[in-house]
C-alpha cells in the first residue's frame, strides 16, 4: 500500500478517468522516475490506523477509477474521508474523479481541500494537485487561471512535461 | 292423472328454473369472488416498515475494541457469544486463552459495499486489534465492517415486524416441518382437505370443543388476507371457495411462500411478528437457513399459538409441542429417527435478547420529516424501505448519556433550576457534525423525548449571543485580507469601551458585563474574553451588511435583521444552523453539505437514493484558519478554558455563548475533525443565571473528552498564513526576554517585523513557556502535546448586552493602534 503511494502518486490524467502512470511519460536518463525522486511518501512515515486504513480505502478507489468504476472509487474515496478526514489523498482523488464526470467546481474544492492538507514539502504531490488545478481551468476556458496554475506546478515539479507543454499550448492573454 | 303429470311437469319446470336462475347466480357469484380473489391476491403487499440503520462499525488494524464498544455492539447486533469454536452466522467466541475473537459475521447488503457472510479473527493485543484475518481463505485482512446497526422502523397504525422471504431462502426442512404441523396433504389437495375437515369435526365432537382444526393452508392463508377471525358458516363456506379459486390460480409453492411471509408468529413487546424470517431472528437470533431441526420445529410448532408455545416464554410447552412435530415429521418420513432424536435434546429457552429501542429519536423524527415530504403517503410505514443514515451509535450513546447526567448534575448544584412539572424541566440539546464530510454524527433534540418531541437542535431559534462574535471578526479579517491595511490582524488592538452607535435615528450602546472594560485590548483578547464592547466596535468599522452576508455565506438561515445588536447574537438561529457555520470554519472555510442519510434501498435491495459529498468554498481558507487560531486562544485562555480545567487536552478551538438574560448558554467547539454544538435553557426563555461556560461547556467538554479518545490531531496551516511568536503584551516579534509570548497567525506578509522593544535584558524576567495554540504542521502525535499554563484564570463570560444603556460621548479619536 505505501508503493503505491510511493511511486503511483503523480499521475497523468485524462478526462475520460484513466490513470495513466506518470512514470511512463517521465522516465529519465538514468532510469529513475520522477516521482521516485520526488515522492515524500518514499520516506518513512509514521501512520495512524486511521490513516493505514484510510489508505487503503484510497488504494481500492484509485483501482476502481482505473477500470472506469466511478461509482465505487466514489464510494471508497469517502470511506477514505470518513475514516481520516485529515488525510489529504481521498480528496486528490475526489477532485480527479470530479472532473473525469465534468463536476468543475467540485473538483477544484476537493482540490483545494487537498492542498490545504498536504504540507508544503509535498512538492510531488502539490504539483500534482496544482496541475489538475490548471487542466480543470483549461477545460473550461479560463485560460488566465490555468496558466496560473500551470506556472504555480512548475514551481512544485520544475520539470512536469505536463506544465511545460500546457503553457506552451495555451494562447496568450493577448490573443483571446 | 293428467293434474298429477301437470303437477310434476310444473314442479320439474320450476325446480329447473330454479335450479338453471341458481347456477347462473352461483356462477355469476362464483366469478365475481373469483375475479375479487385474484385481484386481492394479486396485488396484495405487504406492510413492512421501513428500516433505518446507523452507520456500520469498521474494524481494521489498530483500532481499540473498548473505545468502540464492540462486544456492546455485536450484543446490539444480536450476536450470541459461543464458548467454543463459531460455527454458525451471529456467533462470536472469545478465546479467553490467546485473547483472540473470532466473529461469524452476518453477511451484510450495505450499499455499496454488500458483503457476504465470513468468518473473520480479530487478534488483540492491548485491547487493539493487531491483526484481523479472513478465516476462509486465511488471509490478512484491512478492514471489515460489521452489519449496520437498525435505529429504529416506520410503522403503521399496527406495528408488524415482517421481513418477506422468497421460498428458496427458506430451507425444505422448515417447509417440511410446517407442512407436518399444519397441513401434511397440502400437496394433494386442491385447497380443502375433506379428510381433514371430517377428522377435525369427529374430534371436536368427542372433546365437546374445539381441540383440531380443519383448515389447510390455504384457507388459512385466505382468511389471514382477506377474512374475519369470526367462526361462521358463512365464512367459512367464502374461506372455502376463495381457497379453492386460489388454488387453481396459483401454484402449491406461491401459495406456500406467501404462508410463510403471512404466518403471525408470537410478540416482541408492543410489536407482533409476522412470517417465518422475523421469528426466526427473535426467538432464536438466526436466519431461517441457520436453524437446526430442532428450532424449525419449535417455530413449525408454534403456528397452532404462537404466545402459548413462545419458547422464550414457556419453554417445556414448547418442548412437548416441537417434540410432537419432530414425532409427526418421522412418521412421514421428513427426517430419520436418529436426526429427530438428537432433535429432542436441543435446548429450548428464553435467549438473551437486547431490549430494542430507539437511542436516537430526535434524529429518527428529523429524517423522516424530510422523507415525508418527498415520498408519497405510507411509503415510509408499508414499502420496506432500508434508509441507512450516517449516525454513528457511539456517539449518540455518548451524547444521550451526557446530556442526562449532565442536566441532572446542573439541578444538583443549582437546586434553582429544578422543575416539578416535567415539560417545564431544563433542557439541553447537542449535535456532532464531522465538518469534512457533513456526516452528522450525533444529534440529542432534548432531555426526553417522551415528554417533549420538540427538537431543539433543529426548532428552537434562540439567541445565539456571543457565539455569534466570531462571525463579527470573520468579516473584519476577510477585510483586512482584501484591504491590508492592518486594522484587523489578531495582534491590532480594539477600544474596548463604552460607546453609542447611532443608526436609523436610532441609538445603541452595548454594555461589557458588569459594566467593566478593559480599554485597549488586542483581536484576540476580545475574542478570548467575549468583549462586547470591542467586538460591536469592529462590527461598527467592518460594517453591519459585511457581518450579516458573512453570516449567510456561513450557513445561517434565519432573518438577521441588520441592527447593531446583531453582532452580539440577537438574531434568533438554531443550534444547527450554528453547527453548519461553524462546521465551514472548522473545515478550512470549505462548507459540506449536511448529510443524514447516505443511501435508501427498496425492500429488495435496489437504489432508490444515495447521496454523495458535495462542497463549496465559502470562507478563504486563510480567514478560516486566522478565526480558529483565535478560538484556540478562546480555549487556551479564554471563556473556554474551563473544558482544559476538566481534561480536555485536545487541539481545539471553540467559543461560550450566554444572552443578556441568561436565558440561553450555548458552546460551540471543534477539534480538527469533530464539531459540537451544546445549547442549554428553559424552553420558556427563564434565566439559567448561568453562562455558557458553566451551563453548556461541561456538557461539550464530557462530550468531546469520550468522543474524541484515541484522536490527536492538530489544525492544519493554510500556506497563506505564517505562524510568528510575538510578545502578548505589545504585539511585535517576540524576543528572548519577552514575559509573555505566544504565537500568533499573521497572513504571510503582515505578520509584524518589529522586535519588542520594550523588554529588555537588563530587566530580564524568568521567561515562560512559548504558548502554542495546538496548531502545527506536523503529523499526528500519538499522545497529545502537553500545553503551557494558561498564564491568567479564565473569567467568566460576558453575557450579550443588547439594551440600550445611557448614552456614550462618540468617539473622537482613533482606537486603532496598528501594528
Amino acid at each position: 500500500m505505501l508503493l503505491l503511494l510511493t511511486y503511483s502518486c503523480p499521475v497523468a490524467y485524462a478526462q475520460d478517468g484513466s490513470l495513466e502512470n506518470l512514470s511512463s511519460t517521465t522516465e529519465q536518463n538514468d532510469g529513475t522516475t520522477e516521482e521516485q525522486e520526488n515522492s515524500p511518501l518514499s520516506e518513512q512515515v509514521e501512520f495512524s490506523p486511521q490513516e493505514r486504513v484510510a489508505l487503503y480505502f484510497v488504494e481500492q478507489g484509485q483501482a476502481a477509477l482505473s477500470q472506469k468504476d466511478f461509482e465505487p472509487a466514489r464510494i471508497f474515496f469517502e470511506r477514505a474521508i470518513e475514516a481520516a478526514p485529515l488525510q489529504p489523498y481521498g480528496y486528490y482523488f475526489l477532485g480527479r474523479l470530479a472532473f473525469t464526470l465534468d463536476e468543475a467546481d467540485q473538483a477544484l474544492v476537493f482540490l483545494l481541500k487537498a492542498e490545504l492538507l498536504f504540507s508544503e514539502e509535498n512538492d510531488a504531490w502539490l504539483g500534482e494537485i496544482t496541475c489538475l488545478q490548471g487542466a480543470i481551468h483549461e477545460a473550461a476556458g479560463d485560460y488566465e487561471d490555468a496558466r496560473l496554475n500551470y506556472r504555480r506546478c512548475l514551481d512544485f515539479s520544475p520539470q512536469s512535461l505536463r506544465a511545460i507543454s500546457a503553457l506552451a499550448r495555451l494562447p496568450d492573454a493577448g490573443e483571446r | 292423472m293428467d293434474m298429477q303429470r301437470i303437477f310434476w311437469s310444473l314442479t320439474g319446470c320450476i325446480f329447473l328454473g330454479l335450479l338453471g336462475t341458481a347456477s347462473v347466480l352461483g356462477w355469476q357469484f362464483y366469478h365475481k369472488l373469483e375475479h375479487e380473489v385474484v385481484r386481492r391476491f394479486s396485488d396484495h403487499r405487504w406492510a413492512v416498515p421501513s428500516k433505518v440503520y446507523a452507520r456500520p462499525l469498521l474494524l481494521y488494524p489498530g483500532l481499540n475494541i473498548e473505545e468502540v464498544a464492540l462486544f456492546d455492539q455485536l450484543a446490539r447486533l444480536d450476536y450470541r457469544q459461543v464458548e467454543s469454536p463459531i460455527r454458525a452466522r451471529g456467533d462470536y467466541w472469545l478465546n479467553a486463552k490467546t485473547g483472540e475473537v473470532q466473529i461469524f459475521l452476518r453477511e451484510s447488503t450495505y450499499p455499496g459495499r454488500p458483503r457476504a457472510a465470513r468468518r473473520i479473527l480479530l487478534s488483540i493485543g492491548q485491547g487493539r486489534i493487531e491483526r484481523l484475518i479472513d478465516l476462509d481463505d486465511q488471509t490478512e485482512i484491512h478492514a471489515i465492517e460489521t452489519e449496520p446497526e437498525i435505529i429504529t422502523r416506520f410503522y403503521a397504525q399496527a406495528w408488524e415486524e415482517r421481513r418477506v422471504v422468497k421460498l428458496y431462502e427458506v430451507p425444505s426442512l422448515l417447509v417440511k416441518a410446517v407442512l407436518a404441523a399444519e397441513d401434511q396433504h397440502f400437496f394433494e389437495h386442491n385447497g380443502v382437505d375433506l379428510w381433514r375437515i371430517l377428522g377435525a369435526a369427529w374430534a371436536n365432537l368427542r372433546a365437546g370443543r374445539t381441540v383440531q382444526g380443519g383448515s389447510t393452508l390455504t384457507q388459512q392463508l385466505i382468511k389471514n388476507f382477506f377474512l374475519s377471525q369470526e367462526r361462521t358458516l358463512e365464512r367459512k363456506l367464502t374461506e372455502i371457495c376463495m381457497a379453492v379459486i386460489v388454488e387453481n390460480h396459483y401454484s402449491k409453492l406461491q401459495i406456500l411462500e406467501n404462508y410463510l411471509n403471512e404466518i403471525y408468529l408470537g410478540q416482541r413487546g408492543a410489536k407482533s411478528l409476522f412470517g417465518i424470517w422475523e421469528a426466526a431472528r427473535f426467538y432464536f437470533g438466526k436466519a431461517p437457513r441457520d436453524l437446526t431441526v430442532g428450532e424449525m420445529a419449535v417455530l413449525a410448532g408454534m403456528i397452532k399459538a404462537p404466545n402459548r408455545y413462545a419458547p422464550n416464554r414457556h419453554p417445556e410447552r414448547a418442548i412437548r409441542r416441537r417434540n410432537h412435530i419432530l414425532q409427526r415429521m418421522t412418521e412421514l418420513g421428513a427426517i430419520p429417527k436418529e436426526e429427530a432424536y438428537a432433535a429432542r435434546h436441543e435446548e429450548v429457552g428464553p435467549r438473551a435478547i437486547q431490549p430494542e429501542r430507539n437511542t436516537a429519536p430526535y434524529f429518527v423524527d428529523f429524517i423522516r420529516k424530510e422523507l415525508e415530504e418527498r415520498y408519497p403517503a405510507g411509503t415510509l410505514t408499508k414499502a420496506g424501505l432500508n434508509i441507512f443514515t450516517v449516525l454513528d451509535m457511539r456517539l449518540q450513546q455518548i451524547a444521550r448519556e451526557v446530556i442526562q447526567a449532565g442536566l441532572t448534575e446542573l439541578e444538583e448544584k443549582h437546586p434553582r433550576l429544578k422543575r416539578e412539572i416535567p415539560d417545564e424541566r431544563l433542557q439541553a440539546c447537542l449535535i456532532a457534525i464531522q465538518p469534512q464530510t457533513g456526516h452528522i454524527l450525533a444529534l440529542v433534540g432534548g432531555r426526553d423525548y417522551q415528554v417533549s418531541q420538540f427538537n431543539r437542535v433543529v426548532q428552537a431559534h434562540r439567541q445565539p449571543g456571543s457565539i455569534f462574535k466570531p462571525v463579527v471578526f470573520l468579516a473584519a479579517l476577510e477585510r483586512e485580507r482584501q484591504q491590508k491595511d492592518g486594522w484587523f490582524l489578531p495582534t491590532s488592538l480594539v477600544n474596548d469601551a463604552p460607546f453609542s452607535w447611532f443608526y436609523e435615528d436610532k441609538e445603541w450602546s452595548p454594555r461589557n458585563y458588569k459594566n467593566r472594560y478593559l480599554g485597549l485590548v488586542s483581536l484576540r483578547k476580545a475574542l478570548a474574553k467575549s468583549l462586547n464592547a470591542a467586538t460591536a466596535r469592529i462590527a461598527q468599522e467592518v460594517g453591519l451588511e459585511p457581518a450579516r452576508q458573512m453570516a449567510v455565506r456561513l450557513g445561517f438561515t434565519s432573518p438577521l435583521p441588520a441592527y447593531p445588536s446583531l453582532a452580539l447574537g440577537a438574531a434568533e438561529v438554531t443550534p444547527f444552523e450554528v453547527a453548519l457555520a461553524y462546521s465551514t470554519l472548522a473545515n478550512q472555510g470549505i462548507a459540506t453539505l449536511p448529510e443524514t442519510i447516505k443511501w435508501i434501498t427498496s425492500r429488495t435491495g435496489e437504489m432508490i437514493e444515495q447521496r454523495q459529498m458535495t462542497v463549496e468554498q465559502r470562507i478563504h481558507p486563510d480567514d478560516a484558519y486566522v478565526l480558529t487560531h483565535l478560538l484556540e486562544g478562546v480555549m487556551e485562555q479564554g471563556t473556554g478554558a474551563g473544558a482544559r480545567r476538566r481534561g480536555f487536552v485536545r487541539p481545539a478551538a471553540g467559543k461560550t455563548g450566554t444572552t443578556n438574560d441568561y436565558g440561553d448558554a450555548w458552546f460551540v467547539g471543534y477539534t480538527p475533525d469533530l464539531l459540537t454544538v451544546v445549547w442549554v435553557g428553559f424552553d420558556r426563555r427563564t434565566s439559567l443565571e448561568l453562562s455558557g461556560a458553566q451551563a453548556a461547556l461541561p456538557l461539550w467538554t464530557e462530550f468531546m473528552k469520550r468522543a474524541t479518545a484515541g484522536t490527536a490531531a492538530a489544525f492544519a496551516v493554510p500556506p497563506g498564513v505564517t505562524l510568528v511568536a510575538v510578545d502578548q503584551e505589545t504585539g511585535l516579534r517576540a524576543t528572548p526576554s519577552c514575559p509573555q509570548a505566544i504565537q500568533e497567525a499573521f497572513p504571510k506578509g503582515q505578520e509584524p517585523i518589529l522586535a519588542c522593544p520594550y523588554h529588555t535584558p537588563a530587566a530580564r524576567p524568568p521567561r515562560p513557556p512559548v504558548r502554542t495554540p495546538a496548531s502545527a504542521r506536523q503529523r499526528p502525535a500519538a499522545q497529545p502535546p502537553a500545553r503551557a499554563a494558561a498564564t491568567f484564570p479564565p473569567e467568566s463570560e460576558q453575557p450579550s448586552a443588547i439594551e440600550t444603556p445611557a448614552p456614550q460621548p462618540k468617539r473622537s479619536k482613533p482606537w486603532w493602534k496598528i501594528f
